[in-house]
């Protein structure tokens, strides 16, 4: 994770999570029932049932209004979470509407269109339809955030490519026609060649290279007549079937592979990558838990990068076992088992530990404990 | 009055305590029930759910942690059991882009009241509002929260990763529409 995210949500949480809110005081009221009228510990739990049904039906007109916001809220993710990767391009689209970007509703139900139109025909209407509508927002005013945009422009660009290649090869429409874009008057031929195609897909998968785990290999079963966008989330972009990518940092990245046949249709998939520096296993040799709050633990995960620890186990020098880690503790504190202060000393350490880039280690040796 | 002793009070059948407690932590709890619930009025019955729930199970208070973490930990269950229930967690797995926080978005957030805050992070749709309400605020793991709402830690992530970017494009709105006023 990035340290600007980190911060974020240290701010976040102390901000949101120190908040207070007025609170009505009839909820008062409404747990006390709950619980019901006795205090009494063994019978409070059997009334609270019967009161939760009370709860319950004295909530049913509050579900109403809830059923009204939850309408609102789903329709709202329905827009920005359309499922179907094809439709990447529409659901870009609608989140510019989102925030107030320069985008026309007509341009939003045409693209869907390109997106989602079966029959061949339909398709390199619409796409006509699009390109002109992409030449029109090129000469509008700009989006503004320089991010979005550059994404935006380059998935458009393939868009309008392959609608190039597209026209020059059936010699349908010149470069002006496309300009001033009459779509309704072009009909394509029903071409029988790509009626028994399968479906347009842009599935990918990435494989991390066995030696540095900042370099990627991402490749498609897709075959045939198709051109190739890939996006790696870091800027770099290119255009071949099979992909070699190396990430400068770490960090996670969004990988996008978009693919587009001759007959101008596309298709889109994104996966999210993480990329993570290599695992490093360091031991600190001294501890001090002295109460100071520095260095209070032998925290070998703490001070080592991207690993976890397995097994973690203590030996005092009469070789008898103080502390083994568990699923919920993995660095010691410098008590033994019943929590009772262990004196200064040397201690052998027996570490087994993974790291996130699939390296283990087995490791036995000293640290220092110093009050 | 400590919380151990207004905890000691709560079990012996205290009336009066169990109100003082209530009123000690319900402000907070709000805040939280608010950050998950759809609407004010589910944020409500979530926090009497949540408190009946809390003196209910007070007597698993081990007294270690702090009571106030105690209580928001089983809110925050409640809210997510409430969630649940009503079918308001959609998460899938797919993706929208530019969802890295740069320092800008930091420096805005600085300067916003947490009420501002709130309303923000109340306007990201359920599913990923409530992957976004664990990790960055409540500041559980995403194999923690795959857990919790039974998801993959992938799909974690990528809620996660959409409920920023969501409020990252807020963020950039409201400012823009700052500057215009």
């Amino acid at each position: 994770m990035n340290l600007e995210d980190k911060k974020i949500q240290e701010l976040l949480s102390k901000k949101l999570g120190n908040m207070e809110l007025p609170v009505d005081p009839q909820l008062w009221a409404g747990v006390q029932s709950g619980l019901g009228a006795s205090a009494a510990g063994s019978t409070a739990t059997g009334l609270g049932f019967f009161a939760k049904i009370a709860l319950a039906v004295a909530s049913i007109a509050v579900v109403g209004t809830v059923g009204f916001f939850a309408l609102n809220q789903e329709e709202k993710v329905l827009v920005s979470e359309t499922p179907a990767s094809q439709k990447e391009i529409t659901t870009k689209s609608s989140e510019e509407q989102d925030a107030g970007l320069n985008e026309t509703k007509p341009s939003l139900i045409i693209e869907e269109k390109v997106e989602s139109s079966a029959s061949d025909d339909k398709q390199a209407e619409a796409s006509l339809e699009n390109q002109a509508k992409i030449g029109h927002k090129e000469s509008a005013p700009e989006l503004n955030t320089a991010a979005e945009d550059t994404q935006n422009t380059l998935n458009q660009a393939i868009t309008t490519e392959s609608l190039k290649e597209q026209i020059q090869d059936k010699e349908l429409a010149s470069e002006q026609q496309l300009e001033h874009s009459s779509p309704i008057s072009y009909e394509a031929p029903a071409n029988s060649e790509t009626v028994n195609e399968p479906p347009l897909s842009a599935e990918f998968s990435a494989k991390k290279d066995d030696y540095n785990p900042y370099e990627f290999t991402f490749s498609t079963k897709v075959r045939g007549e198709l051109n190739y966008f890939w996006e790696m989330g870091d800027g770099t972009n290119y255009s071949s079937e099979t992909v070699n990518h190396e990430y400068l940092e770490e960090g996670d990245y969004i990988v996008r592979l978009t693919t587009s046949n001759t007959n101008g249709a596309t298709s889109t998939q994104e996966m999210l990558l993480e990329v993570l520096e290599p695992s490093e296993l360091i031991i600190p040799n001294v501890f001090t838990p002295n109460n100071d709050g520095k260095n209070a633990q032998f925290d070998i995960s703490r001070a080592s990068k991207n690993i976890e620890i397995i097994t973690l186990i203590i030996f005092n020098d009469k070789q008898e076992m103080v502390f083994q880690s568990d699923e919920r503790v993995d660095s010691w504190d410098g008590n033994d088992q019943f929590g009772n202060v262990c004196p200064a000393g040397t201690y052998r350490y027996w570490i087994k530990a993974i790291g996130s880039d699939g390296v283990s280690y087995k490791r036995g040796g000293n640290v220092t404990l110093l009050r | 009055m400590t919380d151990q002793e207004l905890v000691q009070a709560c079990l012996k059948g205290n009336g009066q305590a169990q109100k003082e407690l209530f009123d000690r932590y319900a402000g907070r709890m709000m805040a939280v029930c608010v950050r998950y619930a759809m609407c004010y009025e589910d944020a409500q019955d979530i926090l009497q759910e949540g408190f009946i729930k809390v003196f209910e199970k007070l007597k698993q208070y081990s007294g270690k942690g702090a009571l106030g973490a105690w209580i928001r930990m089983i809110m925050v269950n409640t809210a997510l059991i409430h969630l649940r229930k009503h079918k308001k967690l959609l998460l899938n797995d797919e993706l929208s882009d530019g969802a890295e926080f740069e320092h800008q978005t930091y420096t805005v957030l600085e300067n916003m009241a947490a009420d501002e805050i709130l309303e923000l992070v109340q306007a990201l749709p359920a599913g990923y509002r409530t992957v976004f309400n664990l990790y960055a605020i409540e500041g559980y793991a995403h194999k923690e929260i795959a857990e919790m709402l039974d998801i993959t830690e992938s799909t974690s992530k990528t809620q996660y990763f959409k409920a920023k970017a969501q409020l990252k494009r807020a963020l950039n709105s409201r400012e823009e529409s700052e500057f215009r006023r």
